[in-house]
């Protein structure tokens, strides 16, 4: 039973904030643009810490970049992570992985507002 | 029979010829769908990797689909064990469209193993097979490689050429995409070697069909756009393009070109966060440069620790670039092969040349034989007719010889006979038949017309005539005939009517009869 509960509030909840993002336009380019904590210095290192090459890659000695896109909410939460042009299944998945493990994000600002704004970073997966 | 050996014989034809076909319906399906859907053809296959069980035609052409797939995808691999089965497998079955894209991929995966020499020379037999096969949309693939790779290595002449080439293939394929793509490529490589007209000008090629692209493509578009207008000092529409090219395809050009222009603007900042997008570029040289600017920039900003890390990052740059050292070796390389093939080229024309001297000198000397030949049979010919003309010669001579002699003989007959009839006319006596026949047949032998113009005559007549033909005086004449000299000339006068059909005296008669030959 509280385990109803606790998934009926899940629910509710997920659906205020859909309906709360719907409203909220998503920009490409702002005044301000999101920003990793600590900077690109941070990202970078971030990056090299946690992404761990894919076995099977590793194995067929496969190297290569996979573009992924997501969106920094307001409150710097990273959502809608998707992989630009799909290159090598687990090289994909590794690259949704690390990002969607990131710490949350200082947002986007247009016109001194919070706003959503579209992120796109390319991940080399480089065996040298 | 002859049924039974002709079965025989195409069983055995059908047999050699046949070749052993891929059956596994996921490769056949992967093949159709490899050139639009690389990515797709990934993750179908992917799972093969490790499939100890294919046949060999599977095993074949799932080397050559996922190493091409992956390719395509813009991924690269150094497994060289798939690939290389695909190009034995193809070259002992003569498949040779499969064939040059094996060679092709495996000289990719070649070259990023730093087999450069292996690759080049593997990557020109591709080159060499396409040329033959003539496939456009292999051949777009192919060229595009083969001027990345020059790219690569600043060979700008040769990745001109191939990318004309590709554009000429992507224009045979009828794909906008690959058009823009060959087109921007050809841009790009004029922008480094800064003739910006040329990059304007093929800015403007692209123009028509960049809307119609997207990703990679079009954000490479834009990139080019962006430089041109940087090369006219127009900064800030250039910073909106690359923005937009950043925010939907990512590539290391924009980066570096924003970084630029960042940098221009003292927005050291801003610059630094392009060259952390930059230091894992595959390109050694962004790497190298980008790392060099973002130590610069930590030193000045005072963080040592990160700037040191760095440094020794740069380090593994340049220690992989001195362990490649293969630009030299690529260029000179391809320069080598294609010397060789020039020179293949100019030997096989040399020979086809010297082949065809040597026909015409086996023309011409046959062309000489057989005219000796025909000169000869005539010259026989004409010794031949030369030996008949004289003998006729000859033969006429003598004729004309015995004739003069009979004349000759005649003529002394003639006068003799003649002799004879004058002193028996002096004499009063009358020609015997003797000498009359005798002049007949002298003067019939000298003039044989005369014996057909006195056929119709009587002997009387014919004597009559005889005797005045030989310049006896009519008394003479009544003498040996044994006549009145007036009959002998009525007898003129009526002849003349008779044999030349005219009127007149008797010696018009004389003077016809004279004439007469």
């Amino acid at each position: 039973m509280a385990l109803m509960a606790l998934f009926g509030l899940t629910t509710v909840s997920a659906q205020k904030t859909v309906v709360a993002k719907k409203n909220q336009q998503v920009f490409d380019v702002v005044e301000k643009m999101p920003e990793y904590p600590g900077g690109q210095a941070a990202l970078f290192e971030y990056l090299s810490t946690n992404v761990k090459y894919p076995a099977d890659a590793e194995k067929q000695k496969i190297q290569g970049r996979v573009l992924v896109t997501f969106i920094v909410n307001t409150d710097g939460s990273i959502t809608d992570i998707e992989v630009v042009k799909k290159a090598f299944p687990s090289l994909d998945a590794e690259a949704v992985r690390v990002i969607s493990g990131m710490p949350k994000w200082i947002p986007g600002e247009q016109k001194g507002k919070k706003v959503r704004v579209k992120y796109t970073i390319p991940l080399s997966f480089n065996l040298r | 029979m002859i049924t039974i050996v002709f079965l025989i014989f195409s069983l055995v034809i059908v047999g050699c010829s046949h070749q052993e076909q891929p059956h596994n319906s996921i490769l056949n399906h992967a093949e159709q769908i490899l050139v639009e859907h690389p990515d797709s053809v990934v993750t179908m296959l992917e799972p093969y990797w490790a499939d100890t069980t294919l046949s060999n035609p599977d095993r074949a052409l799932f080397g050559l689909l996922y190493t091409e797939a992956l390719h395509r995808n813009g991924l690269v691999t150094e497994s060289t064990q798939p690939i290389q089965f695909s190009r034995e497998y193809y070259e002992r079955n003569n498949d040779k469209p499969r064939l040059a894209r094996a060679l092709l991929h495996h000289a990719i995966v070649l070259f990023h193993k730093q087999q450069t020499h292996e690759a080049v020379l593997t990557m020109k037999r591709a080159e060499q097979i396409a040329l033959k096969v003539n496939d456009p949309v292999f051949n777009c693939y192919l060229y595009s490689v083969l001027g990345d790779i020059n790219d690569n290595v600043g060979n700008y002449t040769q990745t001109l050429r191939y990318y004309k080439q590709t554009l000429a293939a992507a224009r045979q394929c009828h794909k906008d995409d690959w058009i823009v793509k060959a087109l921007n490529n050809i841009a790009q490589t004029f922008d480094m070697l800064g003739e910006t007209d040329s990059l304007h000008y093929y800015n403007n090629l692209a123009k028509p069909y960049a809307p119609k692209t997207d990703g990679e493509i079009r954000a490479t578009y834009l990139t080019n756009v962006a430089s041109y207008l940087l090369h006219h000092n127009k900064s800030k529409d250039a910073k909106q393009l690359l923005l937009k090219v950043l925010q939907e395809s990512p590539n290391d050009r924009a980066s570096k070109l924003l970084a630029d222009v960042y940098l221009a603007e003292r927005d050291t900042f801003s610059a630094a966060e392009q060259w952390y997008q930059l230091i894992n570029s595959f390109s050694p040289d962004v790497s190298i440069s980008s790392y060099r600017q973002l130590i610069k920039y930590l030193t000045n900003r005072g963080d040592t620790e990160r700037a040191a890390y760095f440094s020794s990052c740069l380090n593994d740059v340049y220690h992989d670039l001195y362990q490649r050292s293969d630009v030299a070796s690529i260029i000179d390389l391809q320069a080598q092969f294609d010397e060789q093939q020039k020179e293949r080229q100019q030997y096989h024309k040399t020979i086809i040349l010297l082949s065809a001297i040597l026909m015409l000198i086996i023309v011409t000397i046959i062309g000489i034989w057989y005219s000796r030949r025909r000169i000869d049979r005539l010259n026989a010919c004409f010794v031949e007719s030369q030996k008949k003309y004289d003998k006729t010669r000859e033969e006429l001579t003598q004729m004309r010889l015995q004739r003069e002699r009979e004349e000759r003989e005649n003529s002394e007959q003639l006068k003799t006979i003649v002799a004879s009839l004058h002193a028996s006319a002096n004499k009063g006596r009358a020609a015997s038949d003797e000498d009359m026949n005798a002049l007949a047949q002298c003067s019939y032998a000298l003039s044989p017309n005369l014996q057909l113009l006195f056929a119709p005559l009587n002997t009387k007549e014919q004597n009559i005539c005889l005797l005045i033909r030989h310049n006896f005086q009519p008394t003479e004449i009544a003498t040996l005939t044994i006549s009145t000299p007036q009959t002998i000339t009525n007898t003129r006068v009526r002849l003349l009517k008779k044999l030349f059909n005219e009127t007149g005296g008797a010696k018009d008669f004389d003077a016809n009869l004279h004439a007469f030959e």
